[in-house]
C-alpha cells in the first residue's frame, strides 16, 4: 500500500508514524507546500516574541524522515485530487500515485477585512514564513495592530507588546476569547493586557485596512505601522474543489477519520469536527493535540488497524503575561441547556475557576490564574464520568485526582 | 559493610566500637540501629514546621512554598517555628529547674533534720550563698540557715515578680540589657508557664515576641533552677575540688557486684556511692561470690559522684545501653533525663536488673524501688542489696568488660580553678590579656547518634585547645574527654604552646571538668566573675560555648540562656528552626545586635573550631588585647 | 519492568515524598540547604485526600501519553528505552497544554521560570527517592507482577 500525506504538521507526521510502527515496509510520502521539516505552528507567537528559535520550533531531527524511511516532497504545492483515478497533480506538474491518501493540510487565517491593494504592511501569521516577515517588519513598526481578539489573535499581540510595540488588538466580540472564556474571565483578562500596555478595542468592525492603519466601522482611525490578521480559520481544502469529498464547514470524516471517499482520509485542523460533549456543534477543532490524535486514528486505519477517534471537544491552554488559562470543553450557554455552574472568584488574586454541568455530567470548565490539577477535570468532561458523589468538592482547594478515586475512570493498575 | 566497620562509624570510641560489634555479633538493636530505623526522619519535623498545639491540627507548613503557608488558625512558618522552639526551651528549662526543685527539697529536709542520710558539707559556700540572699548567718547553726536558704530558693520557683537573685551575679551591663528587652527572668516556673500559656493557640504570634519570651525562660533556668541545683547541691554534697578517676566502660569489675548509677540528680548517687561502702552489703556481696561492690556511673548523677569522691564513670548517653551489653552489670539505676526507654527490653537479655527510682520517671519492666530523701540511706541500701543479690545470676559466658578505661582528673568547680590559680582569677586574666591563652571556651552537651560518637567532642576540645584556649566542659563533652585522656595534665602535651605553659605551671589540665549538665551554671559564674573583673559585659569576653553533638531540650534551653547571656554559641546539630528563615535569620544574626551573642551552626568540629577562634580573636582585637 | 505503585491505605499523608522529591531534584540534595537554593526545587509526587483516603501521587508515565500528544514544543517525549514520558525544560515554552491534559493532574508548574515540571522517576537512581522516603511503604517500586501476587495474598488473607 502506498500512503501519501499531504502536510507536514501534528496530523500528517502522527500518521506517518503511526503507519510506519505498524508497517514497516510501505512507501510513505509526505507532501508539503512549505520547504521547512516537521516545526510547531503553535509556537509561531513565541517564535515572533524571540522565545522561541526556529531551531527551537523543529519538532523532529534532520534525520528523522530518512530513519523513518519516509518520502518527502517539500515545497511543493498539491493542485488537485483525482480520486477515481487515485491521484494528484502537484502544482509543478508531477502527478502522484496514492494508494490512501490523508488529507491533513491544517487551517488558514481567514482574511474577511478589506484591504487597500498593494500594501505591504499588512501580515497573517500561519506559517513560520509568515512570522519571519512579522517579526521583521516589527523591527521598523512602532505601532501595531491585530485583527482578532481570538487565542491566535492575543498570542500574536502578547508576543508584539513583548517586542516593545504599541500594540492594540480589536476584537469583534464584546469579551476577549469569546468562543473560550465568559465575561467574567474575559474581563479579567482585558485587565490582563491593559495593564501590560496592550490597547483593547472589543465589539468593532474593521471596514477598511490601509497603509498607515485601520479604518473602523464606526468611524474610529487606528493608526498603525503594521496590521496583523487573525480572525478565524478556514480550512484548506482548495486541492479537492471538484472532487465528490463531502465538505461541510471542514472535510466531513467518520470516527475512523476516512472521508465518504474509500481511500481518502482526513485528519487535524482541516476536518470538521462534532462537538462530542452534545448539542450536535459541528466545527473546526484547530488544537493540537486533537490533530495528533486524529492522525494516529487516520494512520492507523490507513495501515489497517481499525481504531476509532473517541470524539471531539474543544479545549486549550494558554498563558498571557504571568496569567495561565486553561478553557475545555463548553464554556458559553449560547444554544445550550447546561445552565448550572459552580463559580470561584478570587477578584484579589486574579483567580476565576467556573465549571459548567449538565446533571451530574461535567460539561466545561474555565480556570483563569491558577490552572493545577485542571488535567483531572479535563478527563472528567472526556469521560463523561457521573460525578455526583463528588460535585461540590471539584473546586476545592486540595482538590486532585485524590477526589475522584469514586468515579471510576482510566487503569488504576497501578493502585495496589 | 562489615560489622567492624559499622561499629568504628559509629562511634571513636574504641571501647564502644568493642561492644557495638559485641551488639552487633548478638543481634542486639541499639540507639543507632533504631536512627537506622527512623530514616528517613521527617522533614517537617526536622524544620520544626509541624504544629500539634490544637485539635483543628496537626498542621505543617510547606517550606518550598508550593503547599499551605500557614495552618489552620493562619499560623506561619514563623509562628510554628518560633512556638515550636519555645517550648522546647521551656521543657528543658522544666527539666533542669526540677532537678534544682529537687535538690533545694533535699537540702529543706536536711535542714529540718527529716532526711535520711544526707549532711550539710559546705559550710563556707552556705554562709557565701546565705550572705547572696541577704539570710542572717550571725550565730546561727548550719541547719538553721541552710533551711532559710532552701525557702529562699524555692521561692524562686515560685516567685511572680522577680529578680531571681543569681541573675544579679551577671555584670550589671547586661542586667540593664535584660530589663530593657523585657527578658529579666521573674521566675522560673512563671517563665515555663508562660511559655505553655503563649504557645497555646491564638496567643502570642509574633516571632520576635516569642523567641524573647523563649530567652527570658531560658534564663530562668541558667542563672535560676541550674544555678541553684549547682550550688545547693555543693552545700549538700561537697563543692567540687580536683580529684582522679576513671572513665569508659573498662571501669567495671569482672568480679565485684557492678552497680551502675545513670541520670542526672546527686540525691540519689550520694546515696548509692556511700550505701555501698556499708560493711553488711560487702559481706553479702562476698558471700555471693562476688569480690566487693563497684559503682560507675553513667550520665551526669554519675558526675555528680565522680566529681565529688572519685567514684569511675563507665560513659556517657551513648554508653548506657553498651554497659549493659557487658554482661557484667548487676544493677542499673536510674532517677531522671536521658534514660532510654530502651533499657529493659535490652536488660531481658542479660541478668542486669533495670531500678528506677524517681516517682516522676518510670520504667515498663524496670523494677521500681522509689527513692524518698526522707529514707535515702536506707532505701540506697535497699537497692544496692537487690544488686547484689542478682550477682549469682551473671552469666559468666556473656561477659564482656572492654580493657579501656582512662585516668582523668576531675571537679573543677569555680571554687577549685580559683584555688587552683592561687586564690583569685588574676592569673587567669593575666594570660587571657597575654595572650597565652587566647580565650575560654565552655563546650557541653549531648551524645546524638547522627554524629559519630565523641567524634565532633573530642575534635573541637582538641582543636581549641591546639589554638591555646582553654576548655571548660560538663556533661557528656567532659566524659568524652575524659575517655580519652584530655582530663589529665600531661594533655597539656597537647595543647599550644601558651597553654601548655599555662596548665604546666599551675597543674593543671588544658579542659577542666566543671560537672554535670546543670553545672553550666558554673560557666555562667565563671563568665560573669571573669567580666566583672575586668569592667565589662560577658559579650565582650573572649569567650564561645560549643554544643557539638546535643540531642536533648535540655540543650536548647542551654544553648539559649548562654546566648542570652552574651557568649557566642555554635551548634553542631542542626535545631528544628531552619522552616523559618525569619527565625533562623534571628538566631543566627539578629540575636547579635539585640543581645549582643548569637547562635552558629556547624556540624564539623574543625569548622566550628574556626568560627569559635575567629570569635575570640575579633573579642580580643575589641578588647584591645 | 519496575513502576511505582501506590498502596493507598499505607499513606498516612506525612508528605515525607513530597519533601524527599524536592530534596532529589535540588542542588545540593540536602533539605536543610535545598531551602535556599533559588529557584526553590519543586515537588513532582503530590499527596492528595480524597475519599476518606491519602493518595500520594506522580507521574504514570502512561503509553500514548496525553502530555506527550499535547505538547506544542515537543519537551514533552516518550523515551522508548527507559519507558518514561520525560520532559525536557530546555524546550518546554509553559504553554500548559500537558497540565490541561494530564488526568492525574501531576504535572506541576514552575512559575517563576514558566516550564512544566514532572517526575522523573529519579531515572538516576536504583530506587525512586519518593519510595524510598515513606515510611509505611504506600510508595512501592516493584513489577505489576508482584503487585499482582501482594494483592492476591490480600485478598486469600482477607478470606
Amino acid at each position: 500500500m502506498n500512503h501519501v500525506i499531504i502536510g507536514n504538521s501534528a496530523a500528517g507526521v502522527s500518521a506517518a508514524e503511526t503507519i510506519r510502527v505498524i508497517d514497516r515496509s510501505s512507501p510513505i510520502t509526505i507532501i508539503s507546500d512549505e520547504l521547512h521539516t516537521f516545526y510547531s505552528k503553535s509556537l509561531i507567537p513565541d517564535f515572533i516574541s524571540g522565545k522561541a528559535s526556529l531551531e527551537k520550533t523543529y519538532l523532529r531531527t534532520d534525520t528523522f524522515y530518512k530513519e523513518m524511511d519516509i518520502n518527502t516532497l517539500f515545497g511543493e504545492k498539491v493542485d488537485k485530487v483525482y480520486p477515481g483515478k487515485n491521484t494528484l497533480a502537484l502544482s509543478s506538474g508531477q502527478e502522484i500515485e496514492y494508494g490512501k491518501l490523508l488529507v491533513a493540510t491544517g487551517a488558514g487565517p481567514r482574511v474577511s477585512v478589506d484591504i487597500d491593494t498593494g500594501i505591504e504592511n499588512f501580515f497573517t501569521a500561519r506559517t513560520i514564513e509568515d512570522a519571519q516577515a512579522v517579526k521583521e517588519a516589527a523591527l521598523q513598526a512602532r505601532r501595531a495592530t491585530v485583527i482578532g481578539a481570538g487565542l491566535i489573535g492575543l498570542k500574536l499581540a502578547a508576543a508584539l507588546n513583548s517586542l516593545g510595540l504599541e500594540v492594540t488588538v480589536l476584537g469583534k466580540y464584546e469579551i476577549l476569547l469569546p468562543r473560550v472564556m465568559d465575561s467574567t474571565a474575559g474581563e479579567i483578562l482585558r485587565e490582563v493586557f491593559e495593564g501590560n500596555g496592550v490597547n483593547v478595542l472589543t465589539g468593532v468592525k474593521v471596514s477598511r485596512v490601509s497603509s498607515d492603519g485601520v479604518r473602523l466601522s464606526d468611524g474610529q482611525y487606528v493608526a498603525s505601522d503594521m496590521v496583523v490578521m487573525a480572525a478565524g480559520v478556514k480550512p484548506n481544502i482548495d486541492m479537492l474543489e471538484g472532487t465528490e469529498v463531502e465538505i461541510g464547514g471542514g472535510i466531513v470524516a467518520d470516527s475512523q477519520m476516512r472521508t465518504n471517499l474509500e481511500d481518502i482520509y482526513a485528519a487535524g485542523d482541516v476536518v470538521e469536527d462534532i462537538d462530542f460533549l452534545g448539542g450536535g456543534r459541528r466545527f473546526i477543532n484547530p488544537i493540537w493535540p486533537k490533530a495528533v490524535l486524529q492522525g494516529r486514528i487516520a494512520g492507523s486505519n490507513m495501515a489497517g488497524i481499525k481504531r476509532n477517534f473517541p470524539g471531539s471537544m474543544m479545549m486549550n491552554s494558554v498563558q498571557f503575561f504571568d496569567t495561565p488559562l486553561i478553557s475545555v470543553g463548553i464554556v458559553l450557554h449560547e444554544g445550550c441547556d447546561y445552565h448550572e455552574e459552580v463559580i470561584r472568584y478570587n477578584k484579589k488574586e486574579k483567580v476565576y475557576k467556573k465549571l459548567i454541568f449538565e446533571k451530574d455530567r461535567l460539561k466545561g470548565a474555565i480556570f483563569l490564574g491558577e490552572i493545577d490539577k485542571a488535567g483531572v477535570i479535563t478527563n472528567l468532561i472526556r469521560e463523561q464520568r457521573d460525578i455526583a458523589p463528588i460535585k461540590e468538592r471539584l473546586l476545592s482547594k486540595s482538590f486532585g485526582y485524590g477526589n475522584i478515586l469514586k468515579v471510576p475512570v482510566a487503569d488504576r493498575a497501578w493502585i495496589v | 559493610m562489615d560489622v567492624k566497620d559499622r561499629a568504628s562509624e559509629r562511634s571513636v570510641d574504641t571501647a564502644s566500637q568493642i561492644m557495638l560489634r559485641e551488639a552487633e555479633r548478638q543481634g542486639i538493636d541499639t540507639a543507632w540501629d533504631r536512627l537506622e530505623a527512623q530514616q528517613p526522619q521527617c522533614g517537617f519535623g526536622e524544620l520544626g514546621l509541624c504544629c500539634r498545639n490544637c485539635n483543628m491540627g496537626p498542621c505543617r507548613i510547606d517550606p518550598f512554598g508550593e503547599g499551605p503557608d500557614q495552618g489552620v488558625c493562619g499560623a506561619t512558618a514563623d509562628i510554628i517555628v518560633a512556638r515550636n522552639l519555645l517550648r522546647m526551651i521551656a521543657a528543658g528549662a522544666a527539666a533542669h529547674s526540677d532537678h534544682g526543685r529537687d535538690i533545694t527539697h533535699a537540702l529543706l529536709l536536711t535542714a529540718e533534720g527529716k532526711s535520711g542520710g544526707y549532711e550539710i558539707k559546705d559550710t563556707a559556700k552556705l554562709n557565701a550563698l546565705a550572705a547572696e540572699y541577704g539570710i542572717d548567718t550571725e550565730g546561727r547553726n548550719k541547719e538553721e540557715v541552710a533551711g532559710d536558704l532552701a525557702r529562699a530558693a524555692y521561692a524562686e520557683f515560685g516567685n511572680q515578680e522577680g529578680p531571681i537573685r543569681f541573675t544579679r551575679r551577671a555584670p550589671s551591663k547586661r542586667v540593664e540589657l535584660w530589663r530593657k528587652l523585657g527578658i529579666d527572668p521573674r521566675g522560673v516556673d512563671r517563665e515555663i508557664v508562660e511559655a505553655m500559656h503563649r504557645t497555646h493557640i491564638g496567643v502570642d504570634n509574633d516571632y520576635v515576641n516569642l523567641i524573647l519570651h523563649g530567652l527570658r525562660t531560658a534564663l530562668s533556668d541558667g542563672w535560676g533552677g541550674s544555678t541553684i541545683a549547682t550550688e545547693l547541691s555543693d552545700v549538700l554534697f561537697g563543692t567540687p575540688k580536683p580529684i582522679k578517676s576513671m572513665a569508659n566502660l573498662g571501669v567495671l569489675s569482672s568480679d565485684k557486684v557492678n552497680i551502675i548509677i545513670h541520670g542526672h540528680e546527686p540525691t540519689l548517687s550520694e546515696m548509692i556511692v556511700a550505701a555501698a561502702d556499708d560493711a553488711d552489703l560487702i559481706a553479702l556481696a562476698k558471700e555471693k561470690g562476688a569480690n566487693g561492690i563497684n559503682i560507675a556511673g553513667i550520665c551526669c548523677t554519675g558526675t555528680e559522684v565522680l566529681m565529688r569522691h572519685g567514684t569511675p564513670i563507665a560513659g556517657n548517653f551513648l554508653q548506657q545501653e553498651l554497659a549493659i551489653i557487658t554482661g557484667a552489670v548487676e544493677a542499673m539505676v536510674v532517677d531522671v533525663q536521658c534514660i532510654m526507654p530502651a533499657l529493659p527490653d535490652l536488660a531481658g537479655c542479660f541478668h542486669t536488673k533495670i531500678i528506677s527510682t524517681s516517682p516522676k520517671a518510670k520504667f515498663p519492666g524496670a523494677t521500681h524501688i522509689e527513692f524518698h530523701e526522707d529514707k535515702a540511706f536506707d532505701i540506697a541500701k535497699e537497692i544496692v542489696k537487690a544488686a547484689v543479690e542478682n550477682y549469682p545470676a551473671r552469666n559468666a559466658a556473656k561477659v564482656k568488660i572492654p580493657d579501656e578505661k582512662m585516668e582523668c582528673m576531675v571537679g573543677f568547680s569555680v571554687e577549685a580553678i580559683v584555688n587552683a590559680l592561687g586564690g583569685s582569677l588574676d592569673p587567669l586574666l593575666d594570660a587571657i590579656k597575654s595572650g597565652a591563652v587566647k580565650g575560654v571556651v565552655g563546650i557541653v552537651g549531648c551524645n546524638n547518634p547522627k554524629i559519630q560518637h565523641d567524634y565532633a567532642h573530642l575534635n573541637l576540645v582538641k582543636e581549641l585547645i591546639k589554638n591555646d584556649v582553654l576548655v571548660i566542659n560538663t556533661g557528656c563533652n567532659a566524659i568524652a574527654c575524659a575517655k580519652a585522656g584530655l582530663l589529665l595534665p600531661e594533655a597539656a602535651d597537647q595543647a599550644g604552646d601558651g597553654l601548655k605553659a599555662v596548665c604546666r605551671s599551675l597543674g593543671i589540665p588544658p579542659v577542666l571538668h566543671m560537672g554535670s549538665c546543670v553545672d553550666i551554671s558554673r560557666i555562667l559564674t565563671a563568665c560573669a566573675a571573669i567580666a566583672n573583673a575586668l569592667g565589662v559585659d560577658i559579650s565582650d569576653l573572649p569567650v564561645a560555648g560549643a554544643a557539638p553533638e546535643w540531642m536533648s531540650e535540655k540543650a536548647v534551653s542551654i544553648g539559649t540562656y548562654v546566648v542570652a547571656s552574651g557568649i557566642y554559641t555554635v551548634l553542631g546539630a542542626v535545631p528544628p528552626v531552619l522552616g523559618s528563615a525569619n527565625v533562623t535569620a534571628l538566631l543566627t544574626e539578629g540575636a547579635e545586635d539585640l543581645i549582643g551573642a548569637k547562635f552558629a551552626v556547624e556540624v564539623d568540629p574543625f569548622k566550628a573550631a574556626k568560627l569559635i577562634l575567629d570569635h575570640i580573636m575579633a573579642k580580643r582585637e575589641a578588647l584591645g588585647i | 519492568m519496575k513502576e511505582i505503585f501506590i498502596d493507598i491505605g499505607r499513606c498516612v499523608g506525612c508528605k515525607s515524598c513530597e519533601l524527599a522529591c524536592r530534596v532529589e531534584h535540588s542542588r545540593s540534595k540536602n533539605l536543610f540547604a535545598a531551602l535556599s537554593e533559588s529557584p526553590l526545587p519543586r515537588r513532582r509526587v503530590f499527596v492528595e485526600y480524597g475519599d476518606g483516603k491519602k493518595v500520594p501521587l506522580q507521574c504514570r508515565h502512561c503509553c500514548e501519553a496525553p502530555c506527550v500528544d499535547a505538547c506544542i514544543s515537543g519537551a514533552m517525549k516518550w523515551d522508548s528505552e527507559t519507558n518514561l514520558v520525560v520532559h525536557d525544560r530546555e524546550i518546554c515554552v509553559g504553554c500548559w497544554m500537558c497540565v490541561m491534559v494530564c488526568p492525574f493532574g501531576v504535572i506541576g508548574r514552575e512559575k517563576d521560570s514558566r516550564v512544566a515540571i514532572k517526575c522523573d522517576r529519579c531515572y538516576e537512581r536504583d530506587e525512586p527517592a519518593c519510595v524510598e522516603a515513606c515510611p509505611t511503604g504506600a510508595l512501592l517500586f516493584t513489577t505489576l507482577e508482584e503487585t499482582e501476587k501482594l494483592r492476591r495474598g490480600r485478598l486469600v488473607k482477607a478470606l
